[in-house]
């Protein structure tokens, strides 16, 4: 079963379209990010499947049940909002209780799954406080607790975390993805942040200018990007141009400043003769001699950032590539002027459409 | 940072605040403080050379202004002042909603934010005069009613010609005031309610109006405070049949010089709304925890 769909959705603040047509689908149960940056319509959609939004055309299926046309009150959809949103005149318990009264429930019952929400999110004991009396992780828990107390047909998150420190962000993006394993709700997450994307989602779709340049998993995402666009926002890389050529039953990749790399023929398979390689910096290895597929250069910039360090090197007259090596061991770090020679397997060349 | 730039830089703060701090105690403080001395003192109006009074403590005054005739002029001061403040605010609350929570129709708002801004500003003496010939027997509001075939209804000289002209002037200081704090409830709010499965009506009474309550009770004593002390307003469209506690500190002070008894009736006017505010703090805010 399909836990959400939207069809052909177009929306439009005033004059400004957001949404064109963007069609996706996701399966009962799972977890699926949309990842863009700013102003690439993934709030837009969210809302648009909230009913807070009306597309000017298209329809919106949850567990394939139409709803564009309903109110948002009448969706059972729950929604957590980037700045929680919780009811400030209230405690804790009103506020996870808030949809349960809504909803006529009996006092002993919303107690209890009051209590049952709270113990969810790791709360219990906090019924009587009140926002403001409790920090921006427990303020955006508590909003968890409110969203799924009225077990709702889907989730929906809007960049929970962005105003939370990074600490908390890598703390609570396991413990969202720890609730919704659980809880096995379709949720549909919001967010700017490439590194949320690839660690909490069974699926990532990649938006630009509304409409989705990728849809696959993490790793598909990131090793397999569709385009420059996908390779850029997911991580970071080094791009060569040119084309393929084949010699001597070895295939090769020769670039527009004349490098020549080697490439397995699972890379090369579908793509046209001249074509754009992403290389993702972690994946290249510096050693001082020359190997197959290697390349020679010179060590440019060095910048340590504590467990890892980036190197700039210089091949050719004008090329820098980048490279991210773990620093095991102090004596492992290099240092500018370093001859070198670069090399990565010819498997780790991603060929992606310009 | 140097120390003595602290001081320098502090020392004239200190120094800007205090001569606006010793200017506001003596223009305002001190005239409070005669006003209610004098209230206490007792009326003597033979004792010749201009003195109408003589430094004397007595509760006479008081006794006076809060029995027989003046308590009824006491209690209509109130009960206008209540009439006025709820009806400005019901009114102004849903066009202050609009002004706050819908995009769009922005000539249409600034046309009405005009028009209550210079509402707020056209003077006192203009606005009742103007509403005098809205009210008079032959006047637009009684063209209006006979064009029903009704008979001709008599405003002047009564309590509402007063409070139709203060409530349309009290609502230009009510929206104006209750927009802000509208403003201020964030519509993430009212959408996560909605979310939550309450419907537009029950969003309002349990997100939007508590949330609001601060404001609609500023609103209010703003109200209260300027319809309680209305003068003018009644004197004119009253036609000297309704007095008001103004009207008495008036004719206490400049027809008859009796300034005790005046200034009794002014600190009680000071008095009321001071309370008012008191109970509307402690009562109504106390209810909403935010």
């Amino acid at each position: 079963m399909l836990g959400l769909e939207v069809r052909d959705i177009h929306a439009q603040y005033g004059t400004n379209k957001v949404l064109n047509g963007l069609s996706l689908k996701v399966d009962d149960g799972k977890f699926v990010t949309l990842l863009g940056p700013s102003g690439c319509g993934k709030t837009t959609l969210l809302r648009v499947v909230a009913g807070f939004v009306h597309p000017t055309k298209g329809e919106v299926y949850v567990k394939e049940e139409r709803v564009d046309r309903d109110p948002p009150y009448k969706r059972n959809i729950g929604l957590v909002f980037q700045n929680y949103a919780l009811f400030p005149h209230m405690t804790a318990f009103d506020n996870v209780a808030y949809g349960l009264k809504l909803r006529k429930l009996s006092k002993s019952e919303t107690s209890d799954r009051v209590r049952e929400a709270l113990e969810l999110v790791r709360l219990s004991g906090y019924e009587d406080r009140l926002p403001r009396q409790l920090s921006g992780g427990e303020q955006q828990r508590i909003a968890m607790a409110r969203a799924l107390v009225i077990r709702p047909r889907i989730l929906l998150l809007d960049e929970p975390l962005s105003n939370l420190d990074l600490k908390l962000r890598q703390h609570l993006r396991l413990e969202i993805k720890s609730i919704q394993s659980k809880t096995r709700l379709t949720t549909l997450y919001v967010t700017h942040d490439q590194t949320e994307g690839l660690v909490m989602s069974d699926q990532v779709a990649v938006l630009r200018n509304g409409v989705i340049q990728q849809l696959g998993s993490p790793t598909h995402i990131y090793e397999n990007p569709a385009n420059r666009f996908v390779a850029d926002f997911v991580g970071e890389g080094n791009v060569f141009e040119g084309r393929f050529s084949k010699q001597d039953d070895v295939m090769l990749f020769i670039t527009d400043d004349g490098l020549s790399i080697q490439v397995s023929e699972d890379r090369r398979a579908g793509a046209e003769e001249k074509s754009v390689l992403y290389v993702r910096p972690e994946k290249i290895s510096i050693g001082k001699v020359s190997k197959v597929n290697s390349l020679p250069g010179t060590i440019s910039q060095v910048v340590y950032e504590g467990p890892t360090a980036r190197y700039s090197i210089r091949v050719g007259p004008s090329r820098d590539i980048l490279a991210v090596e773990q620093i095991s061991d102090m004596a492992a770090l290099r240092s500018a002027g370093d001859k070198v020679y670069v090399s990565w397997s010819p498997d780790s060349s991603a060929v992606v459409a310009s | 940072m140097n120390v003595s730039n602290v001081i320098r830089r502090y020392s004239l703060v200190v120094f800007v605040a205090a001569v606006g701090v010793i200017l506001f105690g003596m223009f305002f403080l001190v005239p409070m403080f005669l006003l209610l001395r004098t209230s206490f003192w007792q009326y003597a109006p033979n004792l010749g050379s201009m003195r109408y009074m003589r430094p004397a403590f007595t509760l006479e005054n008081y006794a006076n202004v809060l029995t027989g005739a003046y308590l009824d002029i006491d209690i209509l001061t109130i009960r206008i002042g209540l009439v006025c403040t709820v009806a400005a605010v019901t009114l102004s609350y849903p066009l202050a909603y609009w002004f706050a929570r819908y995009n769009g129709h922005a000539n249409l708002k600034r046309f009405v934010l005009i028009t209550l801004i210079a509402s707020f500003l056209v003077g006192t003496i203009a606005r009742v005069f103007a509403w005098f010939m809205m009210l008079t027997g032959g006047g637009f509001v009684n063209a209006l009613i006979s064009l029903f075939g009704l008979e001709r209804v008599r405003f002047l000289g009564t309590e509402l010609a007063i409070e139709l002209c203060q409530v349309q002037y009290l609502m230009s200081i009510a929206t104006l005031s209750l927009i802000s704090p509208l403003k201020n409830v964030d519509p993430r709010l009212e959408e996560a309610s909605k979310s939550l499965g309450a419907e537009e009506i029950r969003t309002f009474l349990n997100v939007t109006l508590p949330l609001s309550l601060p404001g609609i009770v500023a609103s209010s004593l703003l109200c209260f405070a300027v319809s309680v002390s209305a003068f003018v307003t009644p004197m004119v469209l009253g036609k000297g049949a309704i007095l008001m506690v103004s009207n008495m500190v008036y004719t206490y002070y400049l027809d008859i010089s009796n300034y005790p008894l005046g200034s009794a009736f002014a600190v009680v006017l000071l008095l009321t709304s001071f309370i008012s505010m008191y109970v509307l703090e402690k009562v109504l805010l106390s209810r909403v925890r935010i």
